[in-house]
């Protein structure tokens, strides 16, 4: 009942559909009618008979716990304590494949544009066009204008909040409306379901993708290990006196850190497959694209979803970069490393410098004023040139960063000399030397966006179905038998995680179905990736 | 202010939790049970509802809407502005 008053809610205020039309629509009897023959269509002893009988749970947890081939056998010993969730398919299907409709009604006339481009395009321009479709569904609080300062960190944890917080409006085309950066409450789901129209649109591949492990996790933990490297570095070296807005930006960074380090939430994105079977991930909302290196394999999985699609059209697949994440890691170590070392061999060189002329001149005689040209102000290789080749240019940058941004300061504080001068040359010296330390925790900040680094564990699911299973989760109340429809229905982990609370005691609204709870332990204590979430309601739950 | 986030920050999302629910839920954890956290420190039963309900939210797809603003840095704003003026 529960379930069914969702689903009439997300075709109402999704799609601005009424139910009862839908069910006598020409396409719902389709789906009903190869849903009805499906058994027939299927039958035992075939591998996906086999997988149909089995149902999603414990197919699924087979299927990721021992591979398909060991699955199949072991299914057809199976005896399901759960049914294959038939039923409602047909329904749930068409709830999915009408939302991403009215999505495409969200898109803008430019991105339509670039869905028709993608048909004739070629592979490198398709991620291309796939690039400008991330960058266009970035919400302007996400842009990157301004630096990170404490102020800027805690407003972004209050924006992140915000928008984290729940609204239907954030899952329902008809809701969110039109793409629009400034306005539009889109989350995920409402992202994920523009990409994917976007993908039917332009005549592509299309997977929903639910990241286990984040990529912006593992930044963060690669970046917190540089900060903890270069404050070693400033206070073993006696490098105390930061510029402001380093000092400011220091602090954001812990801000944001610890933020981003205790929150896990659970997330879905878009994988679209590209004309030459690479897959491209388009994740506009916790930022990251990129194209999946062949190490993920996503067709052979894509395929193996495909071949299920029919009988199991809720299943998720588990996926992984093969560890390719942990390269960047040391990576990123080896790169601060140089470049402290770099900072390093100018202190020496500054080591004797008594003016601001002096400090300028270490810099244009060591070439390090090319590198911070580069790294810290930003200047390409070719700006760079036209600056070096005009002796006058070069020296006014070097004496830039030698004398501080006011002038007149460095003529007052040599004219007043004393203690002053002394504290202000200090000074000088401190802030050329740290820029180092600015580009060493800068270096990954994009990685996320330039495909250096994808969700590295994720689970993959068929997106039509999957967008409508999230939509119906995110609208349901409650209420009894609501679990065990999506254990029917879905194998997947937020499912899974939802169905735990049934373990909690009778009084505190839990026990109603024991048995879905134990079942959703039951896989997901075998499955090799847990989303924390998950991990943590075990533990919660003493599991 | 930074310190009221680490104190809440561990779990996760809850950053809105009460002090009193957020020593429940310690409590919990180190009882192992609800009902054993409760009769020793009955005072926490007015964290009950709040605690309650964080144990029955679910989980929905909400995704984690990131930025990726940079650090800054005096010499980087001071050669960004040198750049400006050789556009100009």
């Amino acid at each position: 009942m529960e379930i069914m008053l969702a689903i009439e809610r997300v075709l109402k205020l999704g799609c601005g559909l009424d139910l009862k039309k839908v069910l006598r629509s020409k396409r719902y009897n389709t789906l009903l009618k190869a849903s009805g023959t499906l058994l027939e269509r299927h039958p035992v002893g075939t591998d996906t008979g086999t997988a149909l009988r089995a149902g999603h749970l414990e197919f699924g947890r087979l299927v990721n716990t021992i591979g398909e081939r060991m699955a199949i056998t072991a299914a057809r010993d199976i005896k399901p304590s759960f049914g294959p969730g038939l039923e409602l398919r047909p329904l749930v299907q068409i709830v999915g494949e009408r939302l991403v409709k009215a999505a495409a009604e969200c898109l803008t006339p430019d991105i339509k544009a670039l869905a028709r481009e993608w048909k004739k395009a070629s592979a490198d321009r398709q991620v291309e066009i796939a690039r400008t479709l991330f960058e266009r569904l970035k919400s302007t609080s996400q842009d990157e204008k301004g630096e990170l300062t404490a102020e800027s960190a805690w407003r972004g944890i209050e924006s992140n909040r915000e928008s984290n917080s729940w609204s239907d409006k954030k899952v329902l085309p008809r809701q969110y409306g039109l793409w629009n950066p400034d306005t539009n409450v889109a989350n995920c789901q409402g992202k994920t379901q523009m990409v994917v129209a976007f993908a039917r649109l332009a005549g592509a591949r299309v997977v929903t993708v639910h990241p286990i492990r984040d990529a912006m996790k593992v930044i963060c933990g690669v970046r917190r290990r540089i900060y903890d490297l270069i404050q070693y570095n400033l206070r073993s070296r006696g490098i105390t006196e930061l510029d402001s807005s380093f000092s400011s930006s220091l602090e954001g960074f812990l801000i944001e850190d610890r933020y981003k380090h205790s929150r896990e939430v659970f997330h879905v994105c878009v994988g679209v497959e590209l004309c030459d079977g690479r897959w491209v991930l388009i994740d506009s909302h916790a930022l990251n694209f990129g194209v999946f290196p062949k190490e993920w394999d996503v067709p052979t999985i894509v395929d193996t979803l495909e071949r299920y699609k029919e009988v199991l059209p809720g299943f998720g697949i588990l996926a992984t970069d093969k560890g390719l994440h942990k390269n960047i890691v040391s990576r990123a170590e080896t790169s601060a490393i140089d470049l402290l070392t770099r900072s390093k061999a100018l202190e020496r060189a500054l080591h004797d410098a008594s003016s601001p002329n002096d400090i300028a001149d270490a810099l244009l005689e060591t070439g390090e004023i090319w590198f911070l040209l580069k790294h810290l102000g930003g200047l390409d290789d070719e700006k760079i040139n036209e600056v070096r080749s005009s002796k006058a240019h070069s020296e006014y940058a070097a004496l830039l960063l030698a004398a501080g941004e006011d002038p007149m300061e460095a003529m007052m504080n040599a004219f007043v000399g004393g203690d002053g001068y002394k504290a202000y040359l200090t000074k000088r010296k401190h802030v050329a030397l740290s820029g180092y330390h600015c580009i060493a925790i800068n270096e990954s900040r994009k990685w996320s966006e330039e495909g250096e680094i994808l969700h590295p564990e994720c689970e993959i699911t068929n997106a039509e179905y999957s967008i409508a299973i999230s939509a119906i989760n995110s609208l349901v109340n409650r209420g009894a038998g609501v679990h065990r429809f999506f254990l029917e229905y879905s194998f997947d982990q937020t499912t899974m995680h939802n169905a735990l609370s049934e373990l909690l005691p009778a009084w505190l609204g839990g026990g109603r179905d024991e048995q879905v709870g134990i079942a959703a332990a039951r896989s997901l204590q075998s499955l090799p990736l847990r989303h924390p979430l998950c991990s943590e309601r075990l533990r919660l739950f003493r599991l | 202010m930074l310190e009221s986030i680490l104190e809440t920050s561990r779990y996760g999302d809850h950053l809105s939790l009460s002090p009193l629910a957020k020593k429940l839920a310690d409590a919990v954890k180190a009882k192992k049970s609800v009902a054993a956290a409760l009769k020793d420190d009955p005072s926490l039963m007015g964290a009950l509802d709040e605690y309650t309900e964080w144990c029955h939210e679910q989980g929905r797809m909400i995704g984690s809407k990131s930025s990726n603003k940079p650090l800054s840095h005096e010499s980087a704003l001071a050669l960004k502005k040198l750049k400006l003026k050789r556009k100009k």
